[in-house]
């Protein structure tokens, strides 16, 4: 009894040293924490909802990229136009992909063209966390940026583990379907006492040409192999880090994507072949200085990321018979953050970004357009033993302007707050309330794409609104069991949506739209010890939600479910580890949904159910690891489409090969 | 059943003309026999097929069938008669003969269906290599279907066999074709080299199948169709920007345009006898509105056809049916859902309206002829 509520208190004092740890900050707070005892999740405690992926979960997702994982956090809809050189990016509680903001090692992953990230040009390799956070509340230095978005991803990079060897390295291989073959590279090294570098490349090359079924009735039914939707692509990044003092640190990093891609297109019918290519040449420099004392840390980052995408199109029938579109996107970015803690319970930080995106382009339209935007945010805390109250506000002043004398200045203030009350200790349980305003400015392509461009656009505002209940229990290190349940409320306004307008060729960008969600997200996340040698984790998510379209009463789309939300989704992940092996499956569940506002049968695309399994085996000698992990995905070989007329691949299977020094 | 009372009328004629020669050459009076009066034949519209353009690259183009006999509207008669799908954006639909020629642009395909039973007779690939020519609009004249491609073609096809015989090359993104005056006349639009449109019209005499000359018309020109006075109307829908979308007229004899209406903007329109009804859609005020005006005086009969106060939201086609003296309007509504068919008298009266597929585009008639004894 006194061991349990030994175990209790400790639990406690960790969830309460843990709650400090927050997504962004915790992926710059390098020197990681070490903990004896189980180790509580802080999605089981934060204030804001929070989901995470460690290590270990996240080398049980079958595939190659970021996309993969993240699709298994409960109130995110995958849009993913299928293979692996198809765009992936997710929607995060029925909200536009551009309301999510990508985080790698605390620095932002822009686009100012479309504003939304392709995570599959992210790979998962080489990441200890994955994260999902809806607001952000700081308890210590964030840029402001970080408070920008409406919800957030996180990645955070492998920390090289110096304690026993001056180098390290990996190696692996990966070999599967569809002509996929993946090899990975890394290299750490630690270069003086308190400095190391590390270098990481991988090189992905797929044919996937893989078969679908054109679904066309009893007489058009036909089994086709995907067409151009091919990839090669090569992702490396280098990193320097030093211990300048006891109290400060710098980071350095450079990150590289290269890419050539086939864009397998729409299947159409009696029409299948596509020939449109996209190449990706990215470069992102990223540098980080940090200091901690007793009573005060900082932050500062500078950064500079350049992204030059071209597209062609040889089926163009335009007089040049070819298109061929090019360009460039430049970000240059500072931040200086600032956190300090006055006494036991109050804490405020602060902070200042500048950021400047440039843009070109060989349209004829191309005005090189340009975005200055200076954001400070200012957080307050205030933390008792059983409640936690925080509240906080973003000013953003942006100008944008381009060659042909346009300028327009904007200025916005959005607030946010949360509270969180801890209502049992063992089992723990906790009330979370959570409130934030956001907004995403228009895209460079909303506001100059051509015709289809309109520079009298506002920004899309977002208010969210969350209640959550959270409880754990645990037996010693053997068992533990968490859950958490939301309610949460989003109502968007001045959406941003493409409009026809006098014929179908001619598509404008509007701010007309306005929707409400509502929605419930449970997840349990179960793990238990059976012996040293046995363990098994379960997780569960479940997220229901009704999104409906507000815009206009006189609209037959009004109350109509939005584009591409399902009302239900599920994801489940269950592993067992037995002595060096380890059996994973995932199952995922998207539920019926819409292609556009008008909730016909014909515009109803089908709920799918997928299982991805793996099983790997690794081997620890003394300097050296092995891994070998094979994996199925698609097992059943469901043929479905996340969006219309992009089928999905059916079962396919690889096979990893790993080794570590 | 159309093709052989035309010939049963020219037989009767025949007969009566030999009965009444024989009568006069007799040089004896006989009994002069009963002069047959002859048989009257009327055409009546039995039906009409409606065009569903479909949402891009959601391969959901249809053909919605409206039977007046017994009322029944059929919503996928295609699919239902071919157990397969039209394909990706249906762009022009036109009955010629017994024939049906639906042209589905994105899909690169024209579909020949008959067009009582809807049953295809056969899909045209419309390819070059593997690269779409991207099928427009048809228009007919003697043996021949005229069909123009986005590729700057205008491909002929054999009415009979099907088979596409000739590819005539005209101007840019051709994107409205019609026969008339002798001639096959194509609008160039250019419209895929947004803001450098083509502004030409193609003159095609049908029988050496080449392009005869060029006439200048003003940018990215649409839908062009003849009055009865020697002149071709059409629209050019200018850059989207300060140029507007305009009427325009173009004198046959000369060949040179010689007015643009310039007090109103105009998408498309449709003539019957001498009047156009000219539609257009304002997306700031999203409002639609159709206009009528005569073309042989080129005065504006009226701004507000539309007189009983059916509104149309989102004006996407207009047909004029003359023998049952109707003007078919197609409201595509928000684009995502099902549209909506407007029929109304020429004083602008609704008469009827049905539900058609998503984004309602083009109208076609279904005619039958009447022969009734006196």
């Amino acid at each position: 009894m006194k061991l349990l509520s030994l175990t209790g208190f400790l639990c406690g004092m960790i969830a309460l040293q843990l709650q400090a740890q927050e997504p962004v900050s915790d992926t710059l707070q390098l020197k990681g924490i070490e903990v004896k005892t189980r180790k509580i999740s802080r999605a089981e405690t934060s204030v804001n909802p929070l989901q995470i992926l460690n290590i270990a979960q996240i080398n049980t997702v079958a595939g190659n990229s970021v996309a993969e994982a993240v699709k298994t956090f409960s109130g995110v809809s995958l849009r993913d136009y299928g293979g692996i050189g198809g765009l992936k990016t997710v929607m995060i509680r029925s909200l536009g992909a551009n309301h999510t903001g990508v985080f790698v090692d605390g620095m932002p992953v822009s686009d100012i063209a479309s504003g939304q990230i392709d995570l599959g040009k992210l790979p998962l390799d080489g990441l200890e966390e994955i994260s999902l956070s809806i607001g952000t509340s700081a308890t210590q230095p964030f840029p402001a940026r970080a408070f920008a978005s409406a919800g957030m991803i996180n990645l955070r990079s492998i920390q090289p583990n110096f304690e026993h060897q001056k180098t390290h390295g990996n190696f692996r291989l990966k070999a599967g379907s569809f002509g996929l073959i993946n090899p990975t590279a890394n290299l750490s090294r630690k270069t003086g006492e308190k400095s190391w570098i590390e270098i990481t490349a991988s090189w992905l090359k797929s044919d996937g040409d893989y078969p679908y079924i054109v679904d066309n009735g009893s007489a058009g039914t036909q089994a086709l192999n995907r067409n151009n939707s091919d990839i090669t692509a090569l992702s490396a990044h280098a990193r320097y880090f030093i211990h300048l003092s006891d109290s400060a640190n710098f980071h350095a990093k450079i990150r590289l994507y290269n890419s050539d891609r086939g864009l397998p297109g729409a299947v159409v019918f009696y029409n299948p072949q596509s020939a449109q290519r996209l190449t990706n040449k990215d470069f992102v420099l990223n540098l980080q200085y940090q200091t901690k004392n007793h009573h005060v840390s900082t932050l500062g980052s500078a950064g500079w990321s350049r992204a030059w995408l071209r597209y062609v199109d040889p089926y163009y029938l335009g007089q040049e018979k070819l298109l061929d579109n090019r360009y460039l996107q430049n970000e240059f970015y500072v931040s200086q953050a600032v956190d300090i803690t006055f006494g036991k319970f109050l804490s405020a930080s602060t902070a200042a970004d500048g950021v400047v995106n440039t843009f070109s382009s060989n349209l004829y339209d191309n005005r090189n357009p340009l975005r200055l935007s200076l954001l400070a945010s200012g957080n307050l805390r205030y933390k008792r033993k059983i409640t936690e109250t925080s509240t906080g506000f973003l000013l953003c002043l942006i100008r944008d302007k381009n060659d042909s004398g346009y300028q327009k200045d904007l200025a916005k203030f959005t607030p946010f707050a949360s509270f969180s009350l801890r209502m049992l200790n063992e089992p723990s349980l906790r009330f979370r309330l959570m409130y934030k305003q956001s907004f995403r400015m228009p895209t460079f392509n909303d506001l100059y794409y051509n015709i289809v461009g309109n520079l009298n656009l506002k920004p899309e505002n977002v208010h969210q609104l969350n209640a959550g209940l959270l409880f754990s229990i645990a037996r010693n290190n053997q068992f533990a069991i968490s859950g958490r349940a939301d309610l949460f409320i989003n109502q968007v306004n001045n959406k941003i949506i493409a409009v026809p307008t006098q014929n179908l060729f001619v598509w404008s960008m509007r701010n007309i739209g306005q929707v409400q969600t509502k929605g419930i997200e449970l997840q349990l996340d179960q793990h238990s010890e059976i012996s040293k040698n046995l363990t098994l984790n379960l997780s569960v998510n479940f997220t229901y939600q009704q999104a409906l379209d507000v815009s206009n009463e006189s609209l037959s789309s009004y109350r109509q479910q939005i584009p591409y939300i399902p009302l239900e989704t599920f994801s489940g992940m269950a592993s067992i580890r037995y002595h060096a092996v380890s059996l994973n499956y995932s199952l995922l569940f998207n539920g019926f949904r819409y292609i556009s506002a008008a909730n016909t049968w014909e515009n109803m695309l089908p709920g799918w159910w997928v299982s991805d399994v793996s099983l790997s085996w690794e081997k620890k000698a003394t300097k050296l690891s092995y891994q070998v992990k094979a994996e199925a995905t698609n097992l059943f070989n469901e043929q479905y489409v996340v969006i219309k007329s992009f089928p999905m691949p059916g079962r396919s299977f690889a096979l990893a090969l790993g080794l570590n020094f | 059943m159309n093709k052989q009372t035309p010939l049963f009328k020219k037989n009767l004629f025949a007969v009566t003309l030999m009965l009444s020669s024989m009568a006069l050459y007799s040089c004896t009076k006989e009994p002069e026999p009963d002069v047959e009066t002859p048989a009257v034949t009327t055409t009546i519209v039995t039906g009409v097929y409606v065009l569903n353009e479909g949402l891009f690259n959601s391969n959901n183009a249809s053909l919605t069938r409206f039977n007046f006999e017994d009322s029944t509207l059929e919503k996928k008669c295609f699919y239902t008669a071919n157990h397969r799908g039209l394909g990706d954006t249906g762009s022009d639909l036109a009955i010629y003969g017994s024939k049906m020629y639906i042209v589905v642009n994105v899909s690169s395909q024209v579909e020949v269906v008959n067009t009582s039973t809807c049953k295809s007779l056969k899909q045209i690939p419309f390819f070059d290599g593997n690269k779409p020519r991207q099928p427009r609009k048809v228009a007919f004249y003697g043996t021949n279907a005229f069909v123009c491609n986005f590729d700057g073609t205008v491909a002929v096809i054999d009415t009979t066999s099907l088979e596409i015989t000739k590819l005539i090359t005209v101007g840019r993104n051709p994107d409205g074709i019609t026969a008339a005056y002798g001639k096959i006349w194509v609008s160039n639009s250019g419209g895929l080299n947004f803001p450098n449109y083509d502004d030409t019209i193609s003159v095609i005499d049908p029988l050496t199948l080449t392009e005869e000359k060029k006439i200048t018309a003003g940018p990215n020109p649409y839908t062009i169709l003849p009055d009865k006075h020697g002149e071709m109307y059409l629209i050019s829908r200018g850059n989207y920007d300060d140029l507007k979308s305009r009427l325009q007229i173009v004198d046959v004899a000369s060949g040179t345009l010689k007015h643009t209406f310039t007090d109103f903007e105009a998408l498309n329109f449709t003539i019957a006898g001498d009047t156009a009804w000219v539609y257009n859609y304002d997306w700031t005020s999203q409002s639609s509105s159709i206009l009528m005006l005569n073309v042989k005086t080129e005065d504006i009969i009226t701004r507000n056809f539309i007189t009983d106060g059916t509104s149309i939201k989102t004006v996407y086609g207009i047909k004029a049916d003359p023998i049952s003296k109707l003007i078919y309007i197609t409201d595509a509504l928000d684009f995502g859902s099902n549209g909506k068919v407007y029929a109304f008298d020429y004083k602008g009266k609704l008469k009827f309206e049905f539900s058609a597929g998503i984004s309602p585009a083009n109208v076609a008639f279904v005619d039958r002829k009447i022969t009734a004894m006196p």
